[in-house]
């Protein structure tokens, strides 16, 4: 009977593990808020650095405000967080998108408007675009405390240089460098599209904004223009031009971001299609003199664009507030202050100094930064920018044409067809056109 | 102990297994099942829709394609990790080989391996800038050589189904070797000192012996291989195109990046009743087969 | 115990070798590609894929431990995978040997049941099982993680138990009812012991399931003193910036144990069986 007695002690010890266990919201008898967070962040990622300067900095000059955070990424933060918010128990703080991604939350009546929070004096201080409306109400749902570029083409200069090439003024002349490139045995263009999302996101909204301008898309969302018209379609022939002609590395639809970075980093390709918050990666991982020769910039000019040398950006996640708030005073004052702090002049300070680009204005001049930070810094100030067109639309949509475009650029697939695939999802299924 | 009459002890010894699973499992399903009528529109559900879920999810041909793909999970997992399982079960219980116990640990560790690490890896040497690839370019001096499978529609599958072969035949294998031990050693010496082949001793003693596990093991085949996510998802996400997409990964899109619950569930039921097909078919032949060895 | 035959032809040992042989080497390289990764910083795992690190580091480890809370998460994952796999064992055996052994006609019904929940994916259920949690309190409890993972081992454990049990001659049972036994106690000092293989195997297999589960742990409890192992390595797996360092560290801690606990059940499986308790 030892087995027994061992099984039954092993049950002792669960029963008591699990009474114990579980922590529960203290009561605030000493004057201390607690309140509980749930946040797309991810602290040991050099990334975030900044983020987690900032939680120390908070933590030291507000005692008495206490943050239960939980972190989580990707697939799964938004998995949890529909659980969370079909039972509407969602977190006091989280994060959160303006646009579609997380329409989950702040489309179903559990994030706080805070529009009413908010003085004039507090937004005049942020980059005008902060305060953009948000979700199909037009509020204020949540604070970005950054945003994100998701169009750079970062160009290796030392290998041009040495090909005799200049980063090309149009896309004809970027068609003509290829044989060149090819001759002299590198790849011109990296780009990593395994993940379909990444042509979408780092390309065609860029693409669409210079055929049609900033105001089109908002027109085709709601259907007063349509996306079988000329600045869709011609976008999209802009891919499948660069894709048969060979401007893509071989494998543009096998490679996984990083490895795409690891072909340019390897300085076996010229150019680099990717976002702006590669950026801390790279100051991570190449050398110096390699970093100097990295010019960042944008797609070169198209034949009948109508805005000119656009990149694309969106508010990045930001902070938003459980509804539930309203009905605690207290609480409501200390989640306030925890996300102004952040997003205002001493958290925005502090992330400035660990390479971010704050929605808060900064001179950021007089911040040290390291080489390719700068150069994002600059990227930044100097390119107008547009939309990004996943934000915008509904998700399943946009998959559906992510892997249009992916069987498109392995040679299925023609830009009239899509188009009119696409326009057909839209106009029978997409919130923008209810 | 005062004794528990029998109808008793059959209840004391079911039942705390049968409430923790109609709890936790069966009643979240019933719910799924309900669900897997209703329509769903802006996160929120407005109305029942009959079938309508039911008829889109069968139309569609991404989730055709990713029915095929199940198939043909379950088919390497049911013809090939099976017999291998008990071929290298086999192999190993009668000492072929020296060094039984490290080959033994050796075919258990893919499954101990996170599905993260063995895509991270395959990547490392078969994607455009892998070391199979890059040595494939330098032999052959062509710079725009790729894996071309990757990227075939009708092929794709292959270099998962590979993997899977590699990564769970362990699984059967440690089911069938803990089932051997059943088998008392005196029956293959007897076996062998009438001179009885290797070959005989696999069709006649061992076989009918794990006949009852053979078909306990296709059954976790066939459910494991039409549920299967991990793997897949780590590896290509369902891509190219949607060349490699699993009806798990559609169940997931639909559920958490549509959040459409009424489609999610009804692609649960769908999975669900196609298993009992299946397997019902497995036990028809499984019957058939006991007939024919007695 | 040695009874390798000399009558194997050599064809075969040599065969059998050539395909261990393979399949040790297909096994270990990516082993051995995590383990030495781990001590590379993520630009190095960019730039040179395969060399060996140029400097170790126990940079990855030193962070992973440091950010992703891992002790804790390493004893959690002992707890919730032990307690579940201790008792998934036993209520299946207890089920197996209930579905087998007693004649009842309601067994098939009850057995078709359990079978129904091998097809069932995490997926179909996380969401009500989310809702019933919070309104139930156990939402954030050791005892909620533990629950489900006993539900969701319980059809592959039942299986397995009832393919084994049925195997059991009935003489052995029969006999001890005639001395006077009554069932449960057949249960625990027959069928018990009888079972260790099969016990060995569903320990194994119940165990790595529950090791490496993620996604109910993570839907079902907040905050890092309730996590596990697989919650905090997916906290590195970085949406933006993959981290690859980190995460090798943080798997090499993962993995390890599951060697462990195969080499010590791997004994059970193989030596622990009493062959004369099954001689007829």
């Amino acid at each position: 009977m030892k087995k027994t007695a061992l099984f039954a002690l092993v049950l002792v010890l669960a029963m008591t593990f699990v009474s114990a266990a579980g922590t529960k919201e203290q009561s605030s008898d000493d004057g201390t808020v607690t309140l509980t967070a749930y946040m797309q962040i991810d602290p040991a990622n050099d990334q975030y650095a900044g983020h987690n300067a900032v939680m120390a900095a908070f933590e030291e000059k507000y005692p008495n405000i206490k943050l239960d955070i939980e972190y989580a990424s990707g697939e799964a933060f938004h998995q949890k967080f529909q659980s969370m918010a079909a039972s509407k128990q969602i977190p006091d703080i989280y994060t959160c998108y303006g646009g579609a991604r997380t329409a989950y939350v702040t489309e179903t009546g559990l994030t706080l408007d805070l529009t009413p929070y908010l003085d004039d004096a507090f937004k005049s201080q942020f980059a005008s675009a902060t305060w953009n409306p948000q979700g199909s109400a037009g509020v204020i749902y949540m604070i970005p405390p950054a945003f994100s570029v998701c169009h750079t083409i970062y160009a290796n200069t030392a290998i041009l240089d040495k090909l005799g090439l200049e980063y090309p003024k149009t896309f004809d002349e970027w068609l003509s460098q290829i044989p060149t490139i090819r001759a002299a045995g590198y790849y011109p263009v990296s780009m990593g599209n395994k993940d379909p999302w990444v042509v979408n996101s780092w390309l065609l909204g860029t693409l669409i904004e210079r055929f049609g301008g900033k105001e089109w898309i908002m027109k085709a969302a709601k259907g007063e223009a349509s996306f079988t018209d000329e600045p869709f379609v011609k976008a999209l022939d802009v891919i499948k031009q660069m894709s048969d002609a060979g401007l893509f590395s071989p494998g543009v639809n096998q490679m996984s971001n990083s490895e795409a970075d690891q072909e340019f980093y390897q300085q076996k390709s010229v150019y680099l299609i990717d976002a702006g918050w590669r950026t801390s990666a790279m100051d991570a991982a190449l050398p110096a003199d390699q970093r100097e020769a990295i010019k960042m910039t944008v797609f070169p000019a198209l034949d009948g664009e109508v805005t000119h040398n656009t990149s694309s950006a969106v508010a990045s996640e930001g902070f938003a507030l459980s509804k539930a708030l309203e009905k605690d005073k207290a609480k409501l004052d200390a989640a306030l202050t925890f996300i102004k702090f952040y997003t205002g002049t001493e958290g925005a300070t502090i992330r400035a100094e660990h390479g971010d680009v704050p929605s808060y204005n900064l001179d950021l001049s007089k911040v040290n930064l390291d080489v390719m930070q700068k150069k994002f810094v600059e990227f930044s100030a100097e390119y107008p920018m547009g939309y990004v067109f996943d934000s915008i639309m509904d998700g399943e949509g946009v998959t559906m044409l992510n892997t249009d475009l992916q069987a498109m650029m392995m040679g299925n697939g023609d830009p009239k067809q899509i188009a009119a695939d696409y326009e057909a999802w839209v106009a029978a299924n997409d919130s923008n056109r209810d | 102990m005062p004794r528990l009459n029998k109808r008793a002890s059959y209840l004391t010894l079911l039942l705390p297994a049968f409430i923790i699973y109609i709890g936790i499992i069966i009643f979240p399903i019933l719910v799924s099942f309900g669900l897997s009528f209703t329509e769903w529109k802006r996160f929120k559900m407005t109305g029942f829709n009959g079938l309508d879920n039911y008829i889109s999810i069968l139309t569609d041909p991404v989730f055709q394609r990713s029915l095929w793909n199940n198939v043909q999970i379950m088919l390497i997992s049911v013809l090939g990790q099976i017999p291998l399982g008990i071929i290298l079960a086999y192999l190993l219980h009668r000492k072929w080989v020296r060094g039984t116990k490290f080959f033994e640990f050796m075919i258990f560790l893919p499954v101990t391996i996170s599905s993260v690490v063995i895509a991270l890896l395959w990547n490392r040497v078969f994607s455009p800038v892998g070391i199979y690839t890059t040595f494939v370019r330098m032999i052959t001096h062509n710079p725009d050589y790729v894996v071309k499978i990757f990227e075939s529609e009708k092929f794709a599958m292959i270099p998962v189904l590979l993997v899977l072969l590699w990564q769970y035949t362990s699984l059967y294998m440690v089911i069938f070797l803990a089932n051997l031990q059943r088998i008392p050693s005196s029956v293959f010496e007897a076996a062998l000192i009438d001179g009885a082949k290797e070959s005989t001793i696999i069709w006649k003693i061992v076989l009918p012996a794990l006949s009852t596990v053979i078909f306990t093991c296709s059954v976790l085949a066939i459910s494991g291989s039409l549920k299967s996510f991990d793997l897949v998802y780590a590896m290509t996400a369902g891509g190219p195109v949607n060349y490699t997409y699993v009806m798990a990964l559609y169940l997931y899109q639909h559920t958490f990046t549509f959040h459409n619950y009424g489609k999610g569930s009804a692609v649960s039921i769908i999975i669900v009743l196609l298993s009992v097909g299946l397997i019902s078919l497995v036990r028809g032949i499984y019957d058939k087969a006991q007939k024919k060895f007695e | 115990m040695d009874h390798r035959m000399k009558t194997i032809s050599h064809g075969w040992t040599v065969t059998a070798y050539i395909f261990l042989i393979i399949f040790t080497l297909i096994t270990v390289l990516p082993v051995l590609w995590m383990l030495y990764s781990s001590f590379k910083p993520m630009g190095e795992i960019m730039m040179h894929p395969l060399r060996l690190p140029s400097a170790p580091t126990l940079a990855n480890y030193r962070k992973a431990f440091e950010y992703g809370n891992l002790v804790v998460s390493f004893l959690n994952s002992v707890f919730y995978s032990g307690i579940s796999t201790v008792s998934t064992v036993l209520l299946a055996l207890g089920a197996g040997f209930a579905l087998t052994k007693f004649g009842y006609k309601s067994s098939k019904v009850y057995f078709g049941f359990f079978t129904l929940g091998l097809l069932i994916t995490v997926n179909s259920v996380i969401t009500p099982l989310f809702i019933m949690e919070t309104s139930t309190g156990l939402y954030n409890t050791r005892l909620g993680v533990v629950l489900p993972y006993i539900a969701f081992g319980l059809p592959m454990a039942i299986l397995l138990s009832t393919s084994y049990i049925r195997g059991i001659p009935d003489a052995l049972i029969e006999a001890a009812v005639i001395d006077g036994a009554d069932y449960v106690q057949i249960f625990w000092k027959i069928i018990l012991i009888v079972s260790t293989p099969v016990m060995a195997t569903m320990a194994i297999l119940t165990f790595l399931g529950n090791w490496n589960e993620f996604l109910m742990v993570f839907t079902l409890t907040s905050g890092d003193n309730m996590r596990s192992l697989p919650v905090s390595i997916n906290s590195f797996a970085g949406r933006l910036n993959e981290d690859y360092g980190l995460q090798f560290a943080a798997l090499v801690v993962g993995t390890v144990p599951m060697f462990i606990l195969y080499l010590v059940a791997h004994e059970s499986v193989i030596k622990g069986f009493g062959e004369g308790a099954l001689k007829e």
